[in-house]
């Protein structure tokens, strides 16, 4: 997979950079500015572009027009932006981004979006993804057994989705909270309410098969093993 | 003072002591006029009296008495002819006031005195009139011409008030609509007030030019804003991708793993604190103006769903008792923020089992929302200070920023919500939102 990484801040990139790169053998390039952007993107298609609008030489968003302004085209774009305001949000996604995250967000967001947009948007082989056994269909939002649905509830189904779009990966408590509860996160930092779920989730997979893959990290996080 | 209320003081001073020195003027002149015109009459009648006057009529006037009185019925007038041995010689005759009694009545008389001599014969001819029917007249004139004067005052008092209502018109409309209605320099209207009065013109003048820097460095700050942001928030973002990195590194020793974790959680506040910061600048600097209706019930039934798990654990009920014919006017957004916001509060301090109301009454004619918890409570002093932007206002050591109740005060004064909070210690808190009559 071709990843194209426009942001100014070449600290970030990187550890995006590092994020992607161990798991997903892909190919990432780096564009620090707005010029050398554009003529990255001309040089060749990309299966993702993570643009940052605030850049040295000028707005990310006419990276955007540029690259809408060629043909045949299916780069998916997700917007990184830190200015946080909504016009910024709207204006992005009317010029054909495919996403917006507002800095600061968690890698495992990242991957999780990256992950929902490419199914989506190339329709890669299927949106099922197998899980010893379990099935995840990222679109009808069912995990299955066997042709049997599971009767999750809609955060166990978030948080479930999270950890297998983020699997093989320590996602940090943290950023499991944020990812389901959103803005509201700082009311449920200090509890254990993803434990909670996590606890749930596991009866309802017991019942099927063995769920000893959802692993508890260290009391810290969880990760999903494949 | 008003500046109307200054001009209309001032005329009806200046018209009042017009009318004084006027009311005496006229005084005094008709007592004059008056006093002249009687005299004449007096020497008239006196004229009337000795043409044709015959030694045959004079001794038929006199007779036997000593003298000749007459006296009209009403006793206004009197004549009086006596004989007289020494001859006086004032050919003119005199006025005098006398006070007179005839027939038991005492009356004031303007007497006329004169002395002549007829076939020989010394004669004094006093010739009295009354002065009660000039007094009489007098005052009626005086009362007449200080009515007039009193009338005229009030009609140029009034007219002079309209008048000066209607020039100031335009004053009073330019403070209205550009200062006074505009709670955000983004709403200044530019077009200027219609008027002839150049001073007026002058002032609306300086007004836009005025708001037009304040708007601009409005913005520079808006700009400033957004610049501290990202480099604030670019630099949290590098930091937490490095600590997930970090935390996928299989060689990782548990006590790292653990401070990294910490770490990550430490960042998460960090950005908390400031997406709060932001966002209360962000409705400072007025944009959120996006006004819609909004039903508090369904707002409440969203942040219900929301907190699901918050409140389940904790076994509090919510009562949303919002009455489903209510709505308001206000930014969506916000509004959920300021509601959910109080109810985070809500739950953060209440007890196991304990319970959460919210109703809306009227009051004053206006709407009041109450948030009604049976938690924790506070003491008064803590009541006074909660809404300061950095207190935490409990003891216990639960994690908060702070800025919770910031917000809801900076989205409460922004939709002109007044905020009422009464606590009884450990028995609970309620908040009352009193919504400004036109947001209804």
């Amino acid at each position: 997979m071709k990843i194209l990484i426009i942001e100014d801040q070449k600290d970030l990139a990187l550890e995006i950079a590092e994020f992607l790169f161990t798991e997903e053998g892909c190919m990432i390039d780096h564009a620090w500015k707005k010029s050398s952007a554009i003529d990255k993107i001309k040089e060749g298609e990309y299966d993702f572009i993570l643009l940052d609008i605030t850049l040295p030489d000028g707005n990310g968003l006419d990276i955007l027009k540029e690259l809408k302004g060629i043909k045949n085209r299916k780069d998916a774009v997700i917007v990184l932006s830190a200015r946080g305001a909504t016009d910024d949000r709207i204006v992005g996604l009317e010029l054909g981004a495919d996403d917006y995250l507002p800095k600061p967000f968690s890698l495992a967001e990242l991957r999780a979006r990256i992950h929902a947009i490419l199914r989506r948007k190339h329709q890669l082989s299927d949106n099922n993804i197998m899980v010893h056994g379990f099935l995840l269909n990222i679109q009808q939002r069912t995990f299955s057994y066997a042709d049997q649905e599971l009767n999750l509830t809609k955060k166990e189904y978030e948080i479930l989705s999270y950890l297998i779009l983020n699997k093989n990966k320590v996602v940090a408590r943290m950023s499991l909270t944020e990812h389901v509860w959103g803005d509201l996160y700082d009311a449920y930092a200090d509890s254990n309410f993803v434990d909670v779920h996590i606890k749930n989730l596991r009866q309802k997979l017991r019942k099927y098969a063995k769920a000893d893959w959802l692993e508890t990290v260290r009391g810290m996080g969880y990760r999903i093993k494949i | 003072m008003k500046l109307s209320n200054k001009i209309a003081l001032y005329n009806s001073l200046t018209k009042i002591v017009i009318i004084l020195v006027l009311s005496l003027v006229i005084y005094l002149f008709t007592d004059d006029i008056s006093n002249h015109h009687l005299q004449e009459r007096l020497v008239d009648k006196r004229k009337k009296f000795m043409l044709g006057l015959t030694q045959d009529h004079i001794d038929d006037l006199i007779q036997s008495q000593a003298n000749f009185t007459d006296y009209n019925i009403l006793k206004e007038e009197f004549i009086i002819l006596t004989p007289i041995k020494e001859m006086i010689n004032i050919s003119r005759g005199n006025f005098t006031k006398q006070t007179r009694e005839i027939e038991g009545e005492m009356q004031e008389y303007l007497v006329y005195t004169y002395y002549f001599r007829f076939n020989e014969h010394n004669y004094r001819l006093e010739i009295g009139e009354t002065m009660s029917v000039l007094t009489q007249l007098e005052k009626s004139i005086w009362l007449f011409t200080f009515l007039v004067l009193l009338i005229s005052i009030a009609v140029t008092l009034i007219i002079d008030i309209a008048f000066t209502n209607r020039l100031l018109r335009p004053f009073y409309n330019i403070v209205d609509k550009k200062l006074n209605k505009i709670h955000d320099p983004l709403l200044f209207s530019y077009i200027p007030e219609k008027t002839n009065t150049e001073d007026f013109v002058l002032l609306d003048k300086s007004l836009m030019q005025l708001m037009e820097k304040v708007s601009r460095q409005l913005d520079v700050e808006k700009q400033f804003t957004s610049n501290v942001s990202h480099e604030l928030l670019t630099p949290i973002t590098t930091l937490s991708t490095r600590f997930e990195n970090i935390l996928n590194d299989k060689n990782l020793s548990a006590s790292t793993f653990q401070k990294i974790n910490a770490s990550l959680v430490t960042l998460s506040f960090l950005k908390r604190t400031i997406k709060d910061l932001l966002l209360i600048a962000k409705i400072e600097n007025g944009q959120y103006d996006k006004f819609e209706k909004i039903s508090p019930v369904n707002v409440i039934d969203e942040i219900t769903q929301e907190m699901e798990d918050l409140l389940t654990t904790r076994n509090i009920r919510l009562h949303n008792m919002f009455s489903k014919e209510l709505y308001i006017t206000g930014n969506p957004t916000l509004m959920h923020i300021l509601f959910a916001n109080l109810i985070k509060n809500a739950i953060k301090y209440n007890k196991q089992h304990g319970m959460i109301r919210v109703s809306n009454s009227v009051k004053n004619g206006g709407i009041v929302l109450f948030f009604e918890d049976s938690g924790t409570g506070m003491t008064e002093e803590v009541v006074k200070r909660i809404f300061n932007r950095y207190e935490r206002f409990s003891l216990s050591q639960e994690e908060g920023h702070g800025l919770g109740l910031a917000i809801v005060k900076s989205i409460a004064s922004f939709h002109s919500i007044s905020i009422h909070v009464s606590s009884v210690l450990d028995k609970g808190t309620t908040i009352e939102l009193g919504l400004p009559i036109s947001q209804v």
